[in-house]
């Protein structure tokens, strides 16, 4: 492991744990062809059972050394049954007392904003003030679902935010009048908490979104990594970007996300992952593929054709990968308890990362998995880090 | 539509204005740059006569040694508009404008029909927001969109005499930033009130507005995305939009009647 380089642990940033949980539908029988996904054959009884398990498996990762509880919102396929992640929050943050609530996010250029920031402000005085806030901009696919131009994605998500921000702070009424939102009166019940308003997380995979959420002061969120080297580039143009902005970032700014699997030992945990990220990448990846392919040759999604391919070739880089090949370029966390120490010590020493977002339950891996690995987490591993 | 500039002699003094249209009266008060024609301007004239007074001392014109402050010249306002508008009629005020209008609205309520105040002066709270000193920093509170400006620029001694007149008339005793003597009095505005305000505008902060919208009795208040302190030239089509539609309907402005 090569000694830190760009970053310095500052005093008072322990690093943080997010368990997020993508609620995949684990039992897919079929492969997919086409997005969205028929629902032919699946059984809602079913699902009412996954979102039992699921909603438990976040609720007690707050006994398991877990500082954050998250989800996020995807629509009209298996790969998260999620569409309204808020729902979800608001059970969170009735069945918990400690764990930041992290909706990571709301897509915001697909829904109404007014509406994010009184569902957002609920689950806020819901948890007495636990809410993290993601202003996310989704995945291209998904403005089909929604039938949003996804040219306007930017411009949306900025206002989005402008107005969400005024809704959480304004206390007395106001009207705006925007480029895609007109709203003559507004003025939300209850206003959140947190003063003077929840903390904001969005995406910072690239040069583009980076300068948004710098602007916003934003917590910035990076996954999907490719090797560390590429993160730590990322991470080195927010942090230059935020300066020219008048702030500087702190670890607690930089949200890494990976996905995790830990077992007793590295051999079963690699094996779990294998088996896991298979289903991941044939049944719950594939629908989208042509989709996203389609939003991105036809719009401006991004606006940068070249950042559009990188997007692409992240995508095929990591499917393409082996599992041990993954852990060594830092694109995932896997392993028994001292291998993941090791990984966790090496994303925070490269990266100068204080919250490492990690998806709990990849693809269809077993819940038996999932509940043992939080078990050796809050055992043998929160020991380790506590002090990081 | 093409404004014109007459002159006016009043009791209280010589008063040049900007007329044009036909239609209902407007009478628009302008910020502390001056009259601009400004595309909502120009748009307002298509059916409404908009009356343009010019504050003596602004625009190359002389000044009144008898105008002491925005009250003053909110009277000299009245007497202009008793003698060539009639009443009630609108008004909407720019800025240094708005202050003006509301002094209006406070010593002669019957006058006025719909106010609206755009980015309105007078209250600044904690000397928050006000214009900075340098150029570069001064076009950036304005603007957001300084190449949407269409008027043409005016020249540096009449933009220092604006400047001169506007010191002069606004500043309050005791170096105060607000306006105490109209804050007590906004209850006493009986127009139905539209306040503007630049979603970007670090001139006249958020809480200016909330502070008239806690105050006058039936009034909405609404930001303009993507504009600094000129609304009017940053979002020309917006500020139109929303002039016309709460010229038109007041307090009804607020219901979407759906596509016509």
């Amino acid at each position: 492991m090569r000694a830190p380089t760009h970053f310095r642990r500052s005093e008072g940033h322990r690093v943080k744990f997010n368990f997020f949980h993508l609620m995949p539908y684990p039992e897919f029988d079929r492969v997919p062809h086409e997005w969205p996904v028929s629902t032919k054959g699946i059984d809602s009884r079913r699902i009412t059972g996954l979102y039992r398990t699921y909603v438990d498996q976040l609720a007690d990762a707050e006994n398991s050394g877990f500082d954050w509880i998250g989800c996020n919102e995807h629509h009209y396929s298996p790969y998260g049954l999620n569409p309204n992640p808020n729902l979800i929050a608001s059970a969170l943050a009735m069945r918990t007392d400690k764990a930041k609530i992290a909706v990571m996010g709301n897509l915001l250029p697909l829904l109404n904003p007014v509406r994010v920031a009184e569902e957002y402000a609920m689950i806020d005085v819901m948890s007495g003030g636990r809410l993290i806030a993601g202003f996310l901009r989704g995945i291209p696919h998904e403005y089909i679902g929604y039938n949003i131009p996804p040219d306007h994605s930017r411009s949306r998500l900025r206002e989005a935010t402008e107005l969400i921000l005024k809704c959480w702070t304004e206390d007395e009424p106001f009207g705006w009048e925007g480029e895609h939102y007109q709203f003559p009166a507004v003025s939300i019940w209850p206003k959140p908490i947190q003063k003077p308003h929840p903390r904001i997380l969005m995406s910072a995979s690239n040069a583009e979104s980076a300068e948004f959420v710098a602007k916003s002061r934003a917590i910035m969120g990076i996954t999907l990594i490719q090797n560390i080297e590429a993160a730590k580039e990322a991470i080195t143009h927010f942090k230059t970007v935020s300066k020219s902005y008048g702030w500087e970032p702190t670890p607690d700014d930089i949200l890494v996300g990976q996905q995790f699997c830990l077992c007793d030992t590295d051999e079963e945990a690699q094996a779990q992952m294998e088996g896991a990220q298979t289903y991941f990448h044939q049944t719950l990846m594939r629908p989208q593929r042509a989709a996203q392919q389609l939003v991105l040759q036809q719009s401006r999604y991004y606006a940068g054709a070249d950042i559009g391919a990188s997007f692409q070739k992240r995508l095929a880089t990591l499917r393409a990968r082996t599992v041990p090949e993954q852990i060594d370029a830092g694109s995932i966390i896997c392993g028994g308890p001292e291998t993941v120490v090791k990984q966790i010590k090496r994303l925070r020493d490269e990266l100068g990362c204080g919250i490492i977002n990690l998806t709990m339950k990849v693809g269809n891996m077993p819940d038996a998995v999932v509940r043992r690995g939080m078990e050796l987490f809050r055992d043998r591993v929160v020991p380790q880090v506590a002090g990081m | 539509m093409s404004y014109e500039i007459r002159r006016t002699e009043l009791p209280g003094g010589v008063l040049h204005y900007h007329v044009a249209g036909q239609g209902k009266p407007v009478l628009y008060l302008h910020a502390a740059g001056g009259v601009s024609i400004t595309r909502p301007l120009e748009a307002l004239a298509e059916n409404h006569t908009v009356y343009a007074p010019v504050t003596p001392g602004f625009d190359g014109t002389a000044p009144s040694d008898d105008l002491k402050t925005v009250a003053d010249y909110a009277a000299l306002v009245a007497d202009f508009a008793a003698v060539a508008l009639e009443e009630p009629f609108d008004v909407i005020g720019s800025s240094f404008g708005s202050w003006v209008a509301m002094w209006l609205a406070v010593l002669r309520p019957a006058m006025v029909d719909h106010l609206i105040l755009q980015v309105p002066a007078g209250f600044r709270f904690e000397g928050k927001g006000g214009l900075p000193d340098d150029p570069a920093g001064r076009k950036a509170a304005l603007y957001t969109h300084p190449e949407r400006i269409t008027a043409p620029a005016k020249p540096d001694a009449v933009m220092a005499a604006n400047r001169r007149t506007y010191d002069a008339l606004a500043t309050l005793p005791g170096g105060a930033t607000v306006d105490e003597a109209l804050s007590a009095r906004l209850n006493e505005i009986e127009a139905v009130t539209l306040i503007l305000l630049g979603a970007d505008d670090p001139v006249v902060p958020a809480e200016a507005g909330a502070h008239l919208k806690q105050r006058i009795p039936v009034s909405q208040r609404v930001f303009v995305f993507d504009a600094a302190h000129s609304i009017e030239v940053d979002q020309p089509e917006r500020v139109t939009r929303l002039w016309f539609e709460f010229l038109m309907r007041g307090q009804g402005f607020v219901l979407n009647r759906g596509a016509a």
